[in-house]
């Protein structure tokens, strides 16, 4: 197993030089702009521009940009964001809370409600009920997002006065905030998540050892329980494993729409702005946390499938 | 299970305390429609951050808060300042005021402003490459150019990549930092003396600006880079809780705030023109009373306009601005407020903004530019007759907030020419087509495609972009739209490659050479000039009007600026937007001042109003 991580973590040297030549060779191509020219805004003279595109080492060829950029990596200092000239490290400690505040609780809900029903339509495969809640799952997935939203906030929130319509309070007062955003992200992905886990039941449900317990007696209920969820488990896992990286980047329109400062709104800010040290740092980031969702994936596995050996 | 149920129970007190905290209630939320960049007055220039910047510091000046047109009263200064009689030279006498209390200062008091202060924070703006105000002393002051070159040079090789900051407070700066310039002198503690290579009537404009305002050195030195969230400053207000992305700033009264009285003139009425005066709009009700009226102040950051809107009507924000998704649901086809809006407490204002919106031509373009000569002045004049922004004004200002503009100065701004009107800018399609004609492309035939650069990618954006090529469409001339975003867009037209360009111009000070200086030839693109027009005979008047005061003699000079913009056509004029503010009965005093849209220390709040229609349901009674 250690040599497996060990084996697995080494990987990860060439993927994150790899994802940093990418985002160098994107940002210095000028596709999104000059950030001298940028920074400088409208009253800006050639003279300047060309001051601060040397001194932001610009006017540099790539490879040298690009060593540069890897020189930042290593020492785990990406900068400081060069909209709000705040250090982008304390940007993604401090967005992280507001993030998983909102899809962890949404995650666990949505997960727990989508694999519940996806047992219960396993049980009753074919029949009205399971028929009915596939439809639901396929009319929660067909709405746009934004149709949540405006839902959320005007009916819920404005007319009703359920839940706050926008905005967030650190502490304990975040809960007020981020009650409509878990609510709305739980039904943009109960849908998708449901009609996997319903095929991964139905997989198992097939299967033959089911048929031979049953054709043993057992019950119904320890069927589904005992052997057919913890067959199904590996999809389930696999699917849930690939997603924790996700919640740490937050919601990318929940955040935005409803205020809430975490990594998503700070990624679309960033985008928006152009600003290039906060987009590479969420790139490195995000490569970084994929990396290891996969690892943790694989050993995953192992807990849930015996069967499995890493090699 | 006992002890689960006092977890619960502590859990739920806790959530309760935490979110419904009386004492943390402000008095009023404004809101900003986009991210606030910080607190550094040399970087952070627009609208939004300087709004929430001035609460905290102050400069020289500030306009009258509700005189129109704008004039400026003494702030830091304690009275005018006495200019010489060629008008070179201007002595302020600071005003008697301390920086607010903050760690950066020994033992944390804060200290007496002097005029000083005032010398170091102006060099700091122009010896940093990266500030974005040089502009308004570069080539002014007189030894202030050789001086930033000297401070520069130290300055340059201490920047520091990684946090993309230079660091003024740096020991080797100290040396240049206390070198004498000659035309920026505290000639004692409270007296500042600016002597100007030649007038520079715009001068005691930039004097309200965010970019000359005061801050103690201290704060830049203890806070460095970190300043962004750090504001020390000597306004009526202090920033309690800021952290730069979490949408929203508290700024709580400041308890050594030097003091202010609200104003006891307003602007007159216009009886002909249904014009109300200030008195009579109940504006006069605190004259002569100390400012400020609110203890606590959030201004919260909502860029979606859907719950900016709801949380207006919630009675969460107490003011907001119209734009088109909001006016469709406020106002009636008269253009009135819906009676069922005002029913719930909600008031209107209407108020011009110092703006232009326009198409630009980019007069380095081999076809419709320069070199073209003649017949790219055909073109043009064809394409801005074939314009209708009558139109334009109709689909996207609700034909309202939005008058068609006839010239490039937007009407309120000293050295506006009323009675301006560009033979250009009626939508005429017929003459557009003889003009086009008499270039040698009737019916457009053989001319190119024209790209039309669009500095946004979103659904107002391209309808406007429509509306542009559905008008070149009448007369033949074929556009192809392209959506950018704004870093996109901004990167073509400051790299002379954008052929055709809508864009939008706001005062930097209320003043007609902040907007023909847009014309001027050595201010091409990059610099403000983004259309690249070049004319000898142009630039010449505006070397003579930028040193004249306002008064007769330099509208003279405007009148025959705009008669050479009005036969040459760089722009097509759109319009002028209109500001509509929707705020709540309870928000008192409340005047739109379109340089400065947030004011907080004017602001009063009557309380017993808002818990009377909040407790209606928001119907007021």
């Amino acid at each position: 197993m250690t040599a497996y991580i060990v084996r697995r973590l080494l990987y990860v040297v060439p993927l994150v030089l790899g994802v940093a030549l990418i985002v160098s060779l994107i940002y210095n191509s000028g596709l999104f702009g000059d950030p001298a020219s940028k920074m400088l805004a409208k009253h800006a003279t050639p003279e300047q521009i060309a001051q601060v595109r040397h001194a932001l080492h610009l006017d540099r060829p790539w490879y040298q940009q690009y060593w540069d950029f890897l020189g930042d990596l290593v020492s785990f200092d990406f900068g400081r964001s060069s909209q709000y000239h705040v250090k982008v490290s304390e940007m993604i400690v401090r967005g992280a809370g507001p993030s998983l505040s909102i899809t962890v609780p949404a995650f666990t809900i949505a997960t727990a409600i989508a694999v519940s029903l996806s047992l219960f339509c396993a049980a009753f495969r074919g029949k009205a009920v399971d028929r009915a809640i596939l439809v639901g799952a396929v009319a929660l997935m067909s709405v746009s997002s934004l149709v949540y939203v405006i839902f959320g906030q005007y009916f819920l929130a404005h007319q009703l006065g359920l839940f706050e319509i926008h905005g967030y309070e650190r502490g304990f007062g975040a809960w007020r905030f981020v009650q409509l955003p878990i609510l709305i992200f739980v039904f943009l992905t109960i849908g998708p998540d449901l009609r996997f886990y319903r095929t991964a039941m139905l997989e198992e449900i097939k299967q033959d050892y089911v048929r031979t317990a049953r054709a043993k007696g057992v019950g119904e209920r320890r069927v589904l329980f005992h052997h057919v969820l913890r067959n199904g488990l590996i999809p389930i896992l696999t699917r849930v494993v690939i997603e924790l990286p996700f919640l740490f980047l937050g919601s990318l329109l929940l955040e935005r729409f409803f205020g809430i400062p975490g990594l998503g709104g700070m990624t679309v800010e960033s985008v928006i702005a152009n600003d290039l040290p906060v987009l590479k740092a969420m790139t490195f980031v995000f490569a970084i946390l994929l990396v290891f969702g996969n690892l943790l994936t694989d050993i995953a596995y192992t807990i849930a499938d015996p069967r499995v050996r890493l090699g | 299970m006992r002890v689960a149920r006092s977890l619960a129970v502590c859990i739920v007190g806790a959530l309760v305390a935490g979110g419904c905290d009386p004492a943390r209630q402000p008095d009023a939320r404004f809101v900003s429609i986009a991210e606030i960049k910080g607190f550094d007055p040399i970087l952070c220039n627009d609208q939004y951050s300087s709004g929430a910047q001035i609460q905290v510091y102050e400069g020289l000046n500030e306009f009258h808060y509700l005189k129109r047109p704008l004039e400026l009263v003494p702030l830091m200064a304690e009275a005018k300042p006495e200019i010489s009689p060629d008008g070179l030279t201007y002595t302020f006498r600071i005003r008697d005021a301390v920086f607010q209390d903050d760690p950066c200062f020994p033992g944390g008091k804060g200290r007496k402003v002097t005029a000083q202060d005032f010398v170091w924070c102006w060099k700091r703006l122009m010896a940093v490459p990266s500030s974005t105000g040089t502009w308004i002393f570069d080539g002014k002051i007189k030894g202030l150019d050789a001086w930033k070159e000297e401070a520069q040079k130290v300055l340059e090789p201490l920047f520091d990549r990684v946090n993309e900051y230079y660091p003024v407070e740096a020991p080797q700066m100290r040396d240049v930092m206390a070198k004498e310039v000659k035309g920026l002198r505290a000639v004692d503690e409270r007296t500042l003396r600016v002597e100007f290579v030649e007038p520079y009537p715009q001068f005691l404009w930039t004097t309200a600006m965010s970019y000359t305002v005061v801050y103690p050195h201290e704060m830049v030195e203890h806070y460095g880079v970190d300043l962004m969230n750090h504001p020390v400053g000597t306004g009526a207000y202090h920033v309690e809780d800021y952290w730069i992305f979490d949408r929203k700033i508290v700024f709580v009264r400041n308890p050594t705030w030097h003091g202010g009285t609200y104003p006891a003139e307003g602007a007159p009425g216009d009886p002909e023109h249904g014009v109300v005066s200030d008195a009579d709009r109940g504006l006069l009700k605190d004259a002569g009373k100390k400012l400020p009226f609110l203890d606590r102040v959030e201004f919260v950051t909502v860029t979606e306009s859907q719950p900016r809107w709801l949380k207006f009507l919630s009675g969460d924000l107490d003011r907001v601005q119209t734009e088109r998704q909001i006016w469709a649901q406020s106002m009636t086809d008269k253009g009135e407020l819906r009676p069922e809006l005002a029913a719930r407490g909600i008031k209107i204002q209407r108020e011009p903004m110092s703006d232009v919106t326009f198409t630009s031509f980019n007069m380095d373009d081999p076809v419709i530019g320069h070199k073209a000569d003649d017949r790219g002045r055909k073109i043009r004049q064809a394409m801005s007759l074939a314009y209708d922004s009558r139109f334009w004004v109709e689909r996207m200002r609700n034909g309202f907030w939005g008058v068609p503009a006839h010239g490039p100065i937007p009407p309120g701004i000293a050295g506006y020419v009323p009675d301006a009107d560009s033979p250009y800018s009626q939508h005429d399609v017929e003459r557009a087509k003889r003009l086009l004609a008499e270039a040698g492309y009737p019916g457009g035939k053989g001319l190119p495609e024209f790209d039309y650069e669009d500095n946004g990618s979103d659904t107002v954006s391209k309808i406007g972009s429509d509306i542009f090529r559905n008008c070149m469409a009448e007369i033949g001339i074929r556009v192809n739209p392209h959506s950018n975003t704004w870093d996109q867009f901004d990167d073509k037209v400051k790299g002379r490659r954008a052929q055709i360009f809508g864009m939008a111009w706001g005062a930097d000070y209320p003043d007609a050479q902040n907007f023909l200086q847009l014309f001027y030839g050595p201010f091409g693109s990059p610099n403000s000039n983004n259309s690249n027009y070049n004319n000898p005979a142009y630039d010449a008047l505006y070397d003579r009007m930028k040193v004249m005061q306002p008064g007769p003699e330099r509208d003279a000079v405007i009148r025959k600026m705009l008669a050479i913009l009005d036969e040459d056509c760089p722009w097509s004029y759109t319009d002028h937007r209109v500001a509509y503010s929707y705020y709540r009965s309870w928000l008192l005093n409340f005047k739109y001042m379109d340089i400065n849209p947030w004011l907080f220390k004017y602001y009063r709040v009557d309380a017993a109003e808002k818990a009377r229609v909040l407790s209606n349901g928001g119907e007021a009674k």
